[in-house]
């Protein structure tokens, strides 16, 4: 493999697809790789552009990526300002077989449109056809054994529990001499959250072993704190290491052209072949237990190891609106950097900010150690004395198999009321929204002038002045109403007597007026007359004399139900009583005439009226 | 003898009255400490009146005492329903407290109610409910001795009225009457508590209330008393934390 000599040629496709005004989006990368080489695939976008939508590699393994990249440039030239935008998406990729293959075009989205970039031939070419390098450099044809140099993956635990550390130390084992050592691939520690803890100054400490009756040295290479994530049989991928092994050479022959090997060779009485080596250390599996679900607390959240749990308040006798600090902590060994502290229950109205987390950790072979802090700023809005109760912190200690609980400690707050809070003052109520300013000046109304008092609890009612009242005004009514009902009645009975005596009285007058008659004495005679004549109705009916008129008499007797032709006739009496008196005529004879009819109607009348 | 006592009680009543004019003066002079002692003092003696309340809540008030100016004009109001310079400084004191409960919507027809029962004082509604007695029976009088129909036939629908009147009347200073005399309305005067859900300091810690903050008192038990806020809910709070009016 004469790679190393080979000229990389990178290739800037210069027919960049100018798809909109100052917009290009192209590819680049190398045209000729070679199997099982690793080379980068860059989209380049002058520009700003969003949605970027990687193509399917078909014929490469994807290593990396896409990993974006931008820059911008603010160019003035002569006055003029132009922005200059660089965004571009790399991929890792692997040539795995020989031939020609086109990298297919990337899509991106520039101002709402997508545009796709340009297309790339490329070549992939077989190993055999590397091309020369330098000669003292070159690669001999893989001598090394296996034996000769192993990688071994070391795991410090066969099982743990979710969150526990767990220490993975990668270490190289060789007995021939071995430089440029680099990483050739890197697992994913799928399941794990990882941390390289590797503790090299710049130098590899090397030991030398005596294993399966050979003498190794063995040097460490990486060191990793895995804390697994998830419960189950995890593999951890290989790792894989390139490094170059120099080789005694046994064949001189087959390097016999080669002035450099024969020049070393016969200055050092053995010649090397520099080899390179691609080693891997074997997968490992390791059981990853689930934390315990029995016990567990209500504070756990997350934390397993060793830890301890602390706080400190700065003050706790303050005024309101003061402002206090109070420093959650926890340290020891474990997961510090994946743990919540949990938030500690401050008193309502104590206003509590987000707290301020600091984290400091030491890395080294035993795991990760350190302390995490949680620090709170809380102001207290009101006065009074408030306690901050104890804050628990859980967490799964993995040699002990449990869960262990922690509790801070307890402070009793006193709060004294802020002598500059007032409505006035600071106007702290009215400070929300715009209409606060015009609020300010707002005042309660002034005090009412002094009046009566009453006794405080007297009402009136249901007071016994109340029922005195009600009882006093329903006596009242009762006796009025009786009192009425009798007076009434007696004028009832006033009513009936009249009513029965009125047939004797009209009859005595009607006798009288006979009387007159018969001496011819005209006067007496209507007047008797027409007395017995309105006495009568006037007691039949029970109508005063002085409301007596034609029109009530008429109207009364059809309300008593007489008779319209004799209360005609009674009408027709009182009326020719009233003419006849100064009626020409012979006035004996009209008189008798009359009589007779006056005697005729009451008569009638009788037997109606009752 | 019962003469003797009449004048006497007056005699202290007029005494109470020059004091009160002489704690308005204070007032007006700003030495609102003075007056409180004074109105308080009228208070204590069993004397009582809206503008009493409202001036000792005053008085509080200047002194930024929110709690007692908020539970005097309560006080105040409970007397005088409908006065709007009591309701006007309550809602200024109110606007001044830490808790600002969003009051459930009463139905429309005990609002209706309500605001017809404030229109008087409980003793307006009693003295009212005399005066339509009166009428009243002034108008059965008249339609058991009415003459004619007409007359009779309208005494007979006036009274109908008229009784209708009487009774809400009635309902209405009774009911004024009972809110008079039952204390189960009280103001938190501690700056902050937290209100429980049982009678015990281990319930469960249901909300917060604040200094200022008016509460319905439900139940009692245990020198704990259940109370139920504006917006209706409810829980348990120690009774020495409320003033009850």
């Amino acid at each position: 493999m004469r790679k190393i000599g080979f000229i990389v040629c990178f290739f800037m496709i210069a027919l960049a697809l100018r798809a909109q005004d100052g917009v290009s989006f192209k590819v680049i990368c190398n045209r000729q790789v070679v199997v099982g080489e690793q080379f980068q695939v860059t989209y380049e976008l002058d520009g700003d552009g969003s949605n970027f939508t990687a193509p399917n590699f078909n014929n490469f393994e994807k290593i990396g990526g896409p990993m974006s990249s931008s820059s911008s440039s603010i160019q003035i030239i002569n006055g003029s300002v132009s922005k200059v935008e660089k965004h571009s998406y790399s991929f890792y990729l692997r040539a795995i077989k020989e031939g020609k293959f086109t990298i297919p075009a990337a899509t991106i989205t520039v101002n709402n449109k997508k545009i796709k970039s340009t297309t790339m031939d490329i070549e992939v070419v077989s190993d055999t056809r590397s091309v020369s390098g330098g000669g003292n450099n070159s690669v001999g044809n893989a001598t090394a054994n296996s034996k000769d140099v192993f990688l071994e993956a070391v795991l410090n635990k066969k099982s743990a529990y979710i969150g526990e550390q767990i220490t993975l130390t990668y270490k190289i084992y060789y007995t021939l001499p071995i430089s440029q050592l680099s990483i050739s691939k890197a697992p994913s520690y799928s399941g794990f959250w990882t941390k390289d803890v590797t503790d090299n100054n710049g130098t590899i400490q090397q030991s030398s072993i005596i294993r399966d009756n050979k003498e190794y040295h063995v040097a460490t290479i990486q060191e990793m704190v895995l804390i697994p994530q998830k419960a189950g049989n995890l593999t951890i991928d290989p790792l894989g290491i390139s490094c170059v092994a120099q080789v005694k050479n046994e064949n001189r022959q087959s390097h016999a052209y080669d002035p450099f090997d024969n020049f070393f060779g016969d200055i050092m009485g053995t010649s090397y072949t520099n080899v390179k080596k691609d080693i891997k250390s074997q997968p490992i599996e390791i059981e990853i237990k689930a934390l315990p679900t029995k016990d567990k607390p209500d504070s756990f959240m997350g934390a397993v190891g060793q830890f301890t749990f602390t706080s400190n308040i700065d003050k706790t006798e303050m005024k309101s609106n003061d402002a206090f600090t109070v420093i959650y902590t926890v340290s020891g060994k474990g997961n510090i950097e994946l743990l919540d502290i949990p938030r500690p229950v401050f008193p309502p109205d104590f206003e509590a900010y987000d707290p301020k987390i600091t984290t400091n950790t030491k890395n080294n072979s035993y795991g990760i150690s350190g302390t995490k802090k949680a620090e709170y700023v809380v102001i207290p809005r009101v006065a009074g004395d408030f306690e901050i109760k104890p804050t628990e912190f859980s967490y799964f200690d993995p040699a002990k198999g449990r869960y262990v609980t922690l509790k801070s400690d307890s402070y009793s707050m006193h709060i004294d009321r802020s002598t500059n809070k007032g409505y006035t003052v600071t106007g702290d109520e009215y400070t929300e929204g715009p209409e606060s300013v015009t609020r300010i000046g707002k005042d309660i109304h002034h005090i009412m002038p002094a009046g009566r008092l009453g006794k405080d609890g007297s009402l009136l009612f249901a007071s016994p002045l109340y029922f005195i009242i009600v009882a006093l005004m329903i006596i009242i009514f009762a006796i009025t109403l009786v009192s009425y009902r009798k007076i009434n009645k007696f004028n009832q009975n006033q009513v009936l007597v009249r009513n029965k005596k009125a047939t004797k009285v009209a009859k005595k007058r009607l006798q009288n007026a006979y009387n007159y008659l018969k001496t011819k004495d005209q006067n007496h005679f209507y007047e008797e007359f027409s007395q017995a004549l309105w006495g009568y109705i006037s007691d039949k009916l029970n109508i005063a004399r002085s409301q007596l008129s034609m029109d009530t008499v008429k109207e009364m007797m059809t309300n008593k139900n007489v008779p319209e032709d004799i209360v005609n006739q009674f009408i027709e009496l009182l009326n020719s009583c009233e003419f006849a008196r100064f009626a020409p005529g012979d006035p004996g004879k009209k008189m008798e005439e009359l009589y007779g009819k006056g005697v005729e109607v009451i008569s009638k009348a009788e037997k109606n009226l009752h | 003898m019962v003469l003797m006592a009449v004048t006497l009680g007056l005699k202290a009543q007029a005494v109470y009255e020059q004091e009160f004019a002489k704690a308005n003066f204070y007032y007006s002079e700003n030495r609102f400490d003075t007056a409180v002692v004074i109105y308080e003092g009228i208070l204590n003696a069993g004397y009582v009146s809206a503008p009493l309340l409202y001036n000792n809540g005053n008085a509080y008030f200047k002194m930024r005492n929110y709690p007692m100016a908020i539970l005097n004009y309560e006080k105040a109001l409970k007397l005088d329903p409908d006065n709007q310079e009591i309701k006007y400084n309550l809602d200024i004191a109110n606007s001044l407290i830490t808790d600002k409960i969003e009051p459930i919507p009463e139905f429309f027809m005990s609002r209706w109610w309500k605001n017809i029962g404030n229109k008087l004082s409980a003793d307006a509604w009693a003295t009212f409910s005399l005066i339509v007695l009166a009428i009243l029976l002034v108008a059965i009088f008249f339609y058991f001795t009415a003459r004619t129909k007409v007359l009779k036939k309208s005494m007979f629908f006036t009274g109908l009225i008229l009784i209708v009147i009487f009774v809400c009347s009635t309902v209405f200073a009774s009911q004024k009457r009972n809110y008079l005399s039952e204390h189960n309305e009280a103001i938190v005067i501690i700056p902050t508590i937290t209100v429980k859900s049982s009678p015990s300091s281990s319930g469960t810690d249901l909300f917060v209330l604040h200094e200022g903050t008016k509460v319905e008192i439900l139940d009692h038990s245990n020198d704990w008393d259940k109370i139920k806020i504006a917006d209706g809910s409810t829980g348990w709070m120690p009774s020495s934390i409320t003033i009850k009016y």
